[in-house]
């Protein structure tokens, strides 16, 4: 029992929360929901037939007059089929058997059959934005506040068509764009980011789409279907839920680069004007069309309509045609024949969507000032004449109507990007009329300096000269010299040296054209250049306004080899020149100073970078000590000297039997810390700068410890290299290996040097091929190990510089011998 | 008031840039109470270019005036280097003055460089440099003048056309009238026959009057217009005028010799007195051609 009333409960919670409806427009409502868009779809119409929906089912303008108080429903011909009095502020809407509109009282309903009228409702206050209707249901939005302000209340309400009867009413603080119904459902964009779906009957918010990363401006129902959108266009379907530009079926911006950025359907936030206003006349047309599961455009066309011009992209954006008309246009439908257009004096067209031309036109005199259309599925046939599109832009940008400029300013846009030479000839034309406007002026300059093609008429209209009675004027250098230094048109060297020289260039221009002459021309223009700048450089004429000269200058200086800079070098020293030419003549000079200073300045650098660079390669290949046997090979390059020495001190001391040297070696090669043993004064004072001198192979370790040992009996002079012996252990190993394990350490540790000499008697030299006796105390057997000593047994080895190592010094005839390294005879 | 002034300004403006029809003419006769020039011979041509390569300005000055004393065709190539070199623009209108005096035909190529400098004062006073010359190339190049953009050049250059004699250039004359170089008018009046001055009559209410009445000053005085045209001039100007035209045919008569035995000139004389008799003392009067 207990387990069933818990059920229950559940259940009652489940329905609770299905039963309790959130106020639509709540901010609590969840939006984007695949499944709340999926249920809209599901119940959504289909596509139509594309036709007039109007009781008669023939095409029906209905507009409100200029200058009176009417509505007006036209048949095409022109013929009134019915006429009402209402001073209508909004643009008429044909709605089925309805018109709707609204005055300065609130909404007027009329019947579309003979504009009657039906019934009236208050708008409180708020502005009438537009209706929507479907079946028997009209659904109108009035709303404030989408242009900013303080105020912003937006009320969406249904009512009986025909009756006026209220249904359901809903009244937000925030703004609400013009509804558009299809089937049951109720589509209202809303704070330009939303568009709200109600149920049609109950004014139940059961979906909602909310753009994340664009605007809502407008919704329509098309045959096709349903599409909402701001810059872009979305189709309504089930991927509208992801609210991205990205995962809805969406189309891109169709013109972004046309002027004031209109939109491809009236702004819904804002009312439509029913009298005559600029709002509304700067329009893209297009209809969006469902292609299976994409999106395209009715007959694969789009245009742009600016007042009375009218231009005509194909699908891929690709303007084939442009069209400038008698008369504003003051509304417009694109359709598959071309593009209805509604014009101010009351005239209606059909635009050929290929050519422009017209294929249809109708209406009559009457001046209008909105209109409404239910024109769908209007087909004329025609054979419209081809329009040549240069032409026709031409014809465009040279519209005296100043009002235009924008748009005028793009159609010269569109001129230079025709890759036709002629139209450069035609821009220069359009530049030299007097009533053209500045801005107008500066996209020409602009246009045609971008232009690769028709360079050849600048270089022509460089031919033009000024002249006083045939009213000619100086050729608009300031547009055609940029053009010319941009595209690199040497051939215009002649053309522009003459303007150089012709007193009718503007001062203004005369840089720019002397500037371009030092640009384009070489060493044949100098003389031109020299002339200018000779018969001005004291002139009072350029007192002030030195820069042509300057340019000149530079020109020369460029281009005008040795002679050319003496000449202006002259000129700077010239009392007379004007100050401007002096200082900008020496500037040049200076300026190659600096420069080649500067070069200078960088190829020192570069090599010093690159001495460096050599020098870190070449420390990065020295070795990371010295071995015994470099060291040793230094000391032998100065055998001599020392030899030298040692012969010296034997004179002093008879017993001198050995040398060791024993020095810090820098890594730059250099020994310090020198000590000598024996530390005897005159032996010292002799090896001391032999050994200063000794500059040793640089390595990479910062310092190391150096010794150098002559034993002066025929033992070695230095150790050969120890074996690199990582470990303790296989120093020991490989001592062992050589007999040496195993001697008393005072054997083999540096111990206080004793002469072994008695008083009187010479101490007698090891002879070199004697062997070392095993109890012969170290110090003579040449040196500690590492250091310089002679390996026990080894080959003697003379001292640097005397005789080979491989050869057998020559016995001494009495018993011992002179020493082995004395010079032999 | 406003054409009177205008008229004066023209005549000023005619009488400042007139210049002899040939050098020749154009001398002044030796005054003897003048200062004596300095004698230079063409043996001082030497030190005077010396002192005219000089960086001292006074010097420059003075070697220019020594030139001109010099007067000799020799003169030209050096003043022509001289102002190519580039000069201070006293030094330069001093040397275009210089080969205006010296008015030799081989000045004509650096004064054709000179008719584009781009300061208005050097290329007036080249164009009247032009116009001392008597070559045949001078003319095109003073109606190049009347194309200028500067207005005291163009003026110049018609008065220099009128000066010359450039009876070809009369139509190019009538064109830098209908474009309102007002000098043209004197110009016209200089060279017009009575063709011309028929063309002339034409402009009456569409220029001021003092403007034209430069050029119908220009007619009367000469000597090769006939009589006729004449009196036409004076009964088109007696049709409607007001005090300008008064005094300028009171200035005209006064231009008439005391006594002649020339019938045509008496009558012509009479008219004029008869015209002005007609033409109220004070008073704005009657416009001529209803226009100006």
């Amino acid at each position: 029992m207990s387990r069933f009333v818990f059920v229950a409960a559940l259940m009652a919670l489940a329905g609770c929360a299905t039963v309790t409806q959130l106020p639509a427009f709540s901010y609590q409502l969840p939006d984007n929901r695949e499944t709340d868009v999926a249920q809209v779809m599901a119940t959504l119409p289909g596509a139509r037939e594309s036709r007039p929906e109007n009781p008669s089912g023939e095409p029906l303008v209905v507009a409100s007059l200029h200058e009176e108080t009417a509505l007006v429903a036209l048949s095409l011909d022109g013929t009134e089929r019915w006429r009402a009095e209402v001073t209508a502020m909004t643009r008429p809407e044909v709605l089925g058997d309805l018109v709707v509109t609204s005055d300065r009282e609130g909404l007027v309903a009329l019947d579309a059959a003979d504009g009657r009228v039906l019934w009236r409702a208050p708008i409180e206050g708020l502005a009438y934005v537009g209706s929507t209707r479907s079946g028997s249901t009209l659904v109108y939005v009035a709303s404030v506040g989408a242009g900013g302000g303080a105020t912003r209340v937006g009320r969406v309400r249904a009512v009986d068509a025909r009756s006026g009867r209220d249904l359901w009413e809903h009244e937000i603080s925030g703004t609400l764009g013009h509804p558009q119904a299809r089937g049951s459902w109720v589509f209202v964009p809303w704070d330009r980011q939303n568009v709200a779906i109600l149920e049609l009957g109950t004014g139940v918010e059961k979906a909602r789409l909310r753009s994340t990363d664009d605007i809502v401006a407008w919704v329509r129902d098309l045959p096709s279907g349903l599409f909402y959108g701001g810059p872009g266009i979305y189709r309504f379907d089930a991927r509208s839920a992801s609210g991205t530009k990205a995962g809805s079926t969406y189309l891109p911006p169709l013109l972004p680069e046309a002027p004031r950025e209109p939109l491809v359907a009236d702004d819904g936030f804002f009312p439509t004007p029913g009298t005559r206003s600029a709002r509304g006349r700067i329009r893209l047309y297009a209809t969006p069309e469902a292609r299976g599961e994409a999106l395209g455009l009715l007959g694969d066309r789009f245009y742009f309509v600016y007042y009375r011009y009218v231009f005509g992209y194909d699908a891929e954006r690709n303007l084939q045609w442009a069209r400038m008309l008698d008369e504003d246009v003051i509304a417009a439908e694109a359709l598959a024949s071309g593009l209805f257009v509604v014009g101010e004096r009351g005239g209606l067209r059909v635009l050929d969507p290929a050519t422009g031309s017209d294929v249809w036109t109708g209406g009559g005199e009457r001046a209008l000032a909105s209109a409404g259309l239910d024109v769908r599925g209007f087909a004329p046939t025609g054979s419209p004449a081809p329009r040549e599109l240069a032409t026709s832009l031409a014809e465009i940008a040279g519209d005296p109507d100043n009002r235009l400029v924008p748009a005028r300013a793009f159609a010269v846009e569109q001129l230079g990007r025709i890759e036709d030479p002629a139209v450069s000839s035609v821009l220069l034309d359009l530049y030299a009329q007097r009533s053209v406007p500045s801005a107008l002026r500066e996209t020409i300059t602009e246009v045609l300096r971008r232009r690769t093609v028709g360079t050849e008429h600048l270089v022509a209209a460089l031919q033009q000269r000024y002249d006083y009675l045939d009213e000619r004027p100086v050729p608009p250098l300031e547009l055609l010299v940029p053009a010319l230094l941009e595209q690199r048109k040497t051939d215009a060297v002649a053309g522009l040296v003459a303007h150089m020289l012709d007193h009718e260039t503007p001062m203004g221009v005369l840089p720019l054209v002397v500037r371009a002459v030092v640009e384009l021309g070489d060493a044949s223009v100098v003389p031109a250049l020299r002339s200018f700048l000779v018969l001005y450089h004291a002139d009072s004429t350029f007192s002030g306004q030195a820069d042509a000269l300057a340019v000149a200058a530079e020109g020369i200086y460029r281009h005008g080899g040795d002679e050319g800079r003496a000449m202006l070098t002259a000129l700077a020293g010239d009392g007379r020149s004007l100050e401007g030419v002096s200082t900008s003549i020496r500037e040049l000079f200076d300026r190659e100073a600096r420069d080649a200073e500067a070069r200078a300045r960088a190829a020192a650098e570069a090599e010093a970078a690159a001495a460096e660079a050599a020098a870190r390669a070449e420390r990065a290949g020295r070795p990371a000590r010295l071995t015994q046997a470099q060291i040793n090979a230094v000391f032998a390059e100065r055998a001599d000297a020392l030899r030298a020495c040692f012969q010296q001190e034997l004179e002093h001391d008879p017993q001198f039997s050995q040398l060791r040297v024993v020095f810090i070696l820098e890594n730059t090669g250099v020994a310090t810390d020198v000590q000598y043993s024996p530390p005897s004064e005159t032996l010292t004072s002799c090896l001391r700068p032999v050994v200063d001198a000794l500059r040793f192979p640089q390595f990479q370790q910062r310092r190391q410890r150096g010794s150098f040992t002559v034993t002066l009996r025929g033992e070695t002079v230095a150790t050969p290299t120890t074996p690199n012996d990582r470990f303790w252990w296989s120093r020991a190993e490989r001592q062992a290996g050589q007999g040496e394990i195993g001697r008393p350490w005072w054997e083999v540790r540096q111990a206080p040097r004793v002469a072994p000499t008695q008083p009187g008697q010479p101490n007698q030299p090891t002879q070199p091929n004697q062997p070392t006796q095993p109890n012969q105390p170290w110090w003579l057997e040449g040196g500690e190990a590492g250091g310089g000593q002679a390996p026990p047994g080894g080959s003697p080895t003379p001292p640097a510089g005397g005789a080979p190592p491989s050869e057998t010094p020559p016995p001494s005839p009495e018993g011992g011998g002179s020493p082995w390294w004395l010079p032999s005879e | 008031m406003r054409h009177l002034l205008v008229f004066l300004l023209a005549l000023t403006a005619a009488t400042a840039f007139a210049q002899p029809a040939r050098r020749a003419a154009r001398r002044p006769a030796a005054n003897a109470d003048a200062p004596a020039a300095p004698r230079v011979t063409m043996a001082d041509l030497e030190s005077i270019l010396t002192r005219l390569r000089s960086n001292d300005a006074d010097q420059v000055r003075e070697a220019i005036e020594l030139l001109t004393i010099l007067d000799a065709p020799e003169v030209v190539p050096p003043l022509a280097e001289l102002i190519r070199a580039g000069q201070s623009d006293v030094i330069t209108d001093r040397a275009i003055g210089a080969l205006e005096q010296v008015a030799e035909p081989a000045a004509i190529e650096v004064l054709t460089e000179l008719v584009n400098h781009r300061r208005a004062g050097a290329r007036r006073r080249a164009y009247a440099a032009l116009a001392a010359i008597d070559d045949p190339r001078v003319r095109p190049l003073l109606e190049r003048g009347l194309r200028d953009s500067d207005r005291s050049v163009r003026g110049a250059a018609a008065l220099a056309l009128g000066e010359t004699g450039a009876k070809a250039s009369l139509d190019l004359l009538f064109r830098a009238f209908e474009r309102n170089v007002v000098e043209a008018a004197i110009a016209i009046g200089k060279l017009g026959d009575a063709a011309a001055v028929e063309r002339y009559h034409a402009f009456l209410g569409q220029e001021p009057l003092g403007v034209m009445l430069t050029g119908y000053d220009a007619f009367l005085r000469r000597a090769d217009v006939p009589l006729a045209t004449k009196k036409a001039i004076v009964e088109r100007l007696g049709e409607g005028a007001g005090l300008a035209v008064r005094r300028f045919l009171q200035d005209y008569l006064a231009s008439f010799p005391e006594r002649t035995r020339d019938r045509g000139v008496r009558e012509l004389q009479q008219l004029v007195e008869q015209t002005i008799a007609r033409i109220p003392e004070s008073g704005a009067g009657v416009r001529v051609g209803g226009g100006a």
